[in-house]
């Protein structure tokens, strides 16, 4: 197996070991957790940070999500182990990485094709479509054909050239039946089995010959052979290097690159290299090598200094909140004494949560651009306003607010610990006050001279973007919050922070 | 002056309880009162039309069962007919009869009480298509067709994703310039992320959850202070040249805006309401409702309303999963139509379903694909209720309206049931036309509502 850097199941292990994994097979709520302990705690102090960074942008184009109700979510096996591939091939190459995906056992679960069947003449049975068509339209090649610079072709009457018809996904899903999963070695009890790759079942698997994109897999192909010939097919398409890598500079930098900016990631993507400022050569020289691409993506031009009224985006709640911890190098990372972490899907909180996105098109989808708005009438895109309403805009303060200034600290341990008694919560109260501690030993030392707490806010939160109107705003607020008692140098910290996390210069990250 | 300005002049904080909780009985008197909501309930995944509406005659039955065999062992309540409810069929329809799932015990009984109503076979086209049409390519048809986000935003839009005005908005956009209703915040909300139908040129999506716009809990420690006030409410904002900068200010500050007033509406105005089921979609219709209830606070006299259930593409394990959806939804719309009713309200609200997309007839293993034309739902006093509306093709492969496996080709367009809804919030036929340029190339609007 692949080495596992930072593994979030390894580490779930190693610091909660046999708590997390009920013995006795019951459940409580932390188990079921899990996925989101180890996201919060791979973000937040992975020593890889690109890495993680990049595996959650993967994590939004490549999306399982484990948004209840479902067996993803009673199995935090699959998606932590989805977690631990999106990691593994964060700076691999994208067609090893979706044949990591294809077989895994959180996407064969959600979407549908996990123990899915040939089709039947006799009773009319098709094999399942779920799989085929979001893995083109949403994984490899959108829907319609691109130029390389991530434009949309156009045909002679000046419309969008659709890549394939049902024909085609009728076609490929045959590709996707008889995968189950591998049962052979695996200790059931701990769920391992949705940690390993799906295995062939030649009694369910297709025989048939498959048909897609102008393409035939010649009847009697396994279910082996048959994914790899179609996955190479799909790859050789030149719409997934645009279609990927827009994306991907979305996710990292802007939500409008220029249509040279894409061009010129993409053709590292295709190439498989790139060479860095400094003249070091980076990637395997494959088509499809990541670590050529993210390099491609962050040391471009674009990204560095050329910035226009276009540029920028809204940083993400979830990304927003990795931040301030690492930022102010916060103590004690224990998600699991945090029960907001849990789950941060609602409005009143960052109104989304790693890993878990309402459906298969993530929390916000790239085209997204808001009605009604500048964006849209200067035919501008900006995903993140997808979840960015009345409700939200509250929220996320309020969510900030909890954890800016610490109020978990005033937690009732004696209630606490009532709580995760009943709960079958094997934790002890008493590290509640301790986790997630933010002292700002740093900043307290500034709290006399808001002028300079700005300044050093300003670098450390938002890259010196804050405006002097929007420094001078805050000042002017500070200046009124009073200096006299022990404590009021810590609340002008905490307020700075927040007032700074809450600005339009810091949210719109250009 | 009317009691409508004098309580705007008066500024909704300063209101007293007592003058405004005679408002809901007012309204509930107020006979004539010029209101109309219209509210949408999208089904997100794609609803399984073939085991919404479900044949009821003998031979129709067996057809259809006999396709649908693998999955009908697995349910857990049986789809035999005797566990079927029966509608009453048009005579138009002859021998053939229909029946709602069991999980619809409520949803049927209001059919037979005439307050809901069935659309049969609904989708988005943009002219008359059949099977032979769509093999030899002959007719358009609307792009993207069975991807998921493109079929609901062509639902709520008649474009794919990207669009930028939904039909709901048009619509209130028509009453504003129309004088039917004037410009506010709350002319169109949501409770779910779905802005795209609810947005015109001068009607916005505002949104609430939990019953409650929101709010800036530290604000409430620090006593409002203004200075934070202003700030959170983006009122301190730089001038910034970036446009998305430029938008998220103008976002946080209309929002900001529009949570304080809604919150002041709300506080100041007494209502109860029937108890509501727990599941989200109830929840969100309560909130609805809970809007409704304040509407002469928010000052609005037409409103459009969206709210969301997901779940409904079912690949898989659908006899496990779509009961359980179909039992969510039923509750959720009796409840909903309950609740109005004691509002004095059930013929100025009307509710209906609309989702991606039908399924297929055949079946995969253990659920069903993407489809196109379904079956809908549509709910309220105001409706001609206990028939249904248009065509239901048979349970078969390979009919006239098959775009293969049983993906249902429409035979009403989505233009002439939202044409048909338009008309009833009073938007005249000419502009109809222009919010829905092929509406030419069909037979003309539904006759959903009473005269």
């Amino acid at each position: 197996m692949v080495h596992r850097p930072n593994s979030t199941k390894t580490k779930l292990e190693n610091e909660l070991s046999c708590k997390i994994y009920p013995e006795d097979g019951g459940f409580n709520t932390l188990f079921v957790e899990s996925t989101s302990i180890g996201f919060w705690q791979d973000a937040i102090t992975g020593e890889d940070q690109l890495r993680q960074r990049v595996a959650f942008a993967l994590s939004e184009i490549l999306v399982v999500s484990n948004a209840g109700g479902d067996e993803l979510t009673d199995i935090p096996a699959a998606v932590a182990r989805f977690q631990d591939i999106l990691i593994e091939h964060a700076f691999g190459n994208y067609r090893e990485l979706i044949e990591a995906v294809t077989y895994s056992p959180a996407m064969g679960t959600y979407l549908t094709y996990l123990g899915n069947q040939k089709g039947d003449e006799q009773t009319g049975r098709m094999p399942d479509e779920n799989y085929a068509r979001e893995i083109l339209q949403l994984f490899t090649l959108g829907l319609v054909e691109l130029n390389p610079d991530g434009s949309e072709k156009r045909d002679s009457n000046d419309q969008a050239i659709e890549l394939y018809t049902n024909k085609d996904i009728t076609g490929l899903a045959r590709v996707f039946t008889g995968l189950v999963l591998d049962e052979s070695g695996a200790e059931q009890a701990a769920q391992e089995e949705y940690a390993l790759p799906m295995v062939g079942d030649p009694e369910l698997h297709s025989t048939k010959a498959k048909s897609f994109l102008g393409y035939t897999i010649a009847a009697g192909t396994d279910v082996n052979q048959s994914i790899t010939l179609a996955l190479d097919h799909i790859f050789s398409h030149p719409n997934v290097g645009p279609f990927v890598v827009k994306q991907l500079i979305q996710r990292l930098v802007t939500s409008n690159p220029s249509p040279g900016y894409v061009a010129r990631a993409v053709e590292s993507f295709d190439s498989g290299s790139y060479v860095l400022p400094d003249g070091t050569k980076v990637g395997a020289s494959q088509r499809g090598d990541l670590t050529a691409t993210i390099a491609a993506i962050i040391f471009d031009k674009e990204a560095r200094n050329e910035k226009t009224a276009r540029s920028g985006k809204l940083r993400e709640p979830i990304l927003r909140f990795t931040q301030w911890a690492r930022a102010f190098e916060v103590k004690n990372i224990t998600p699991e004494y945090q029960e907001p972490l849990w789950d941060t899907r609602s409005a009143n909180a960052l109104n989304q949560h790693p890993y878990r996105s309402s459906s298969v098109f993530n929390f916000f989808r790239p085209g997204y651009s808001a009605p009604g708005t500048l964006i849209s009438q200067n035919q501008l895109v900006a995903p993140e306003f997808q979840i960015t309403n009345a409700s939200s805009i509250p929220g996320y303060i309020n969510f900030m607010t909890y954890y800016i200034f610490g109020y978990q600290q005033d937690v009732d341990v004696a209630d606490l610990q009532a709580d995760y008694d009943a709960e079958n919560i094997p934790l002890d109260a008493r590290q509640a006050v301790y986790s997630f501690l933010a002292d700002y030993e740093y900043e307290l030392t500034l709290a006399d001279d808001p002028k300079a707490l700005l300044a050093h806010l300003n670098l450390l939160l938002s890259a010196d973007q804050l405006t002097e109107h929007t420094v001078n705003k805050i000042t002017q607020i500070l200046e009124t919050l009073p200096m006299e008692e022990p404590q009021d140098s810590l609340i002008r910290v905490q307020w700075a922070i927040l007032l700074v996390m809450t600005s339009a210069d810091y949210l719109i990250q250009k | 002056m009317k009691r409508r300005d004098f309580l705007k002049l008066s500024g909704a904080t300063m209101m007293s309880t007592s003058l405004l909780s005679l408002s809901q009985a007012v309204a509930a008197a107020e006979q004539g009162e010029d209101y109309k909501a219209l509210v949408c309930v999208f089904l997100y995944g794609g609803m399984d039309c073939h085991d919404t509406i479900i044949p009821l005659d003998d031979s129709n039955y067996q057809q259809w069962a006999k396709h649908r065999s693998s999955l009908l062992s697995a349910y857990p309540t049986p789809r035999t007919p005797q566990n079927l409810h029966a509608l009453s069929t048009p005579s138009r329809f002859n021998q053939r009869k229909f029946a709602l799932p069991p999980e619809m015990a409520g949803l049927a009984k209001l059919y037979g009480q005439g307050q809901l109503s069935v659309i049969g076979n609904v989708g988005p086209l943009l002219e008359p298509v059949n099977a032979s049409h769509l093999e030899q390519v002959t007719a358009s048809v609307p792009p993207r067709l069975f991807s998921h986000n493109d079929q609901q935003s062509t639902w709520m839009s008649g474009k794919t994703e990207g669009a930028q005005f939904g039909w709901g908005g048009l619509i209130n956009d028509a009453l504003i310039n129309t004088g039917k209703t004037q410009q506010t915040p709350f002319n169109a909300i949501t409770t779910a992320e779905a802005d795209l139908w609810l947005t015109g040129s001068n009607t916005f999506p505002y949104h609430v959850s939990d019953g409650k716009a929101g709010i800036i809990e530290i604000l409430e420690e620090f006593d409002n202070n203004q200075a934070l006030a202003d700030y959170f409410a983006g009122k301190e904002s730089s001038s910034s040249n970036n446009i998305l900068q430029q938008d998220l200010d103008t976002l946080t500050r209309s929002a900001m805006a529009a949570n304080s007033q809604y919150n002041d509406a709300i506080a100041n105005t007494s209502f109860t309401l029937p108890q509501f089921p727990t599941t989200p979609l109830a929840q969100q219709l309560k909130n609805v409702c809970q809007s409704i209830a304040t509407r002469q606070q928010l000052n609005t006299k037409r409103q459009v309303y969206i709210v969301g259930m997901g779940g409904f593409d079912t690949h898989s394990g659908q006899a496990q999963s779509l009961p359980k959806l179909q039992s969510a939804l039923d509750g959720a719309l009796v409840a909903f139509n309950t609740a109005i009713a004691s509002l004095g309200l059930e013929k100025q609200v009307t509710l209906f379903t609309a989702s991606d997309f039908g399924r297929t007839l055949a079946v995969n293993g253990d659920g069903t694909d993407h489809g196109w034309g379904a079956h809908h739902f549509i709910m309220g006093g105001a409706v001609h209720g206990g028939t249904i509306f248009g065509d239901i093709p048979p349970p078969e492969l390979n009919h006239a309206f098959d775009a293969g496996s049983g993906r249902l080709i429409p035979t009403t367009a989505v233009d002439q049931l939202a044409a048909s809804l338009g008309s009833w919030m009073g938007v005249d036929d000419n502009t109809l036309l222009q919010i829905f340029p092929n509406l030419k190339n069909f037979s003309g609007k539904l006759s959903l509502f009473k005269a």
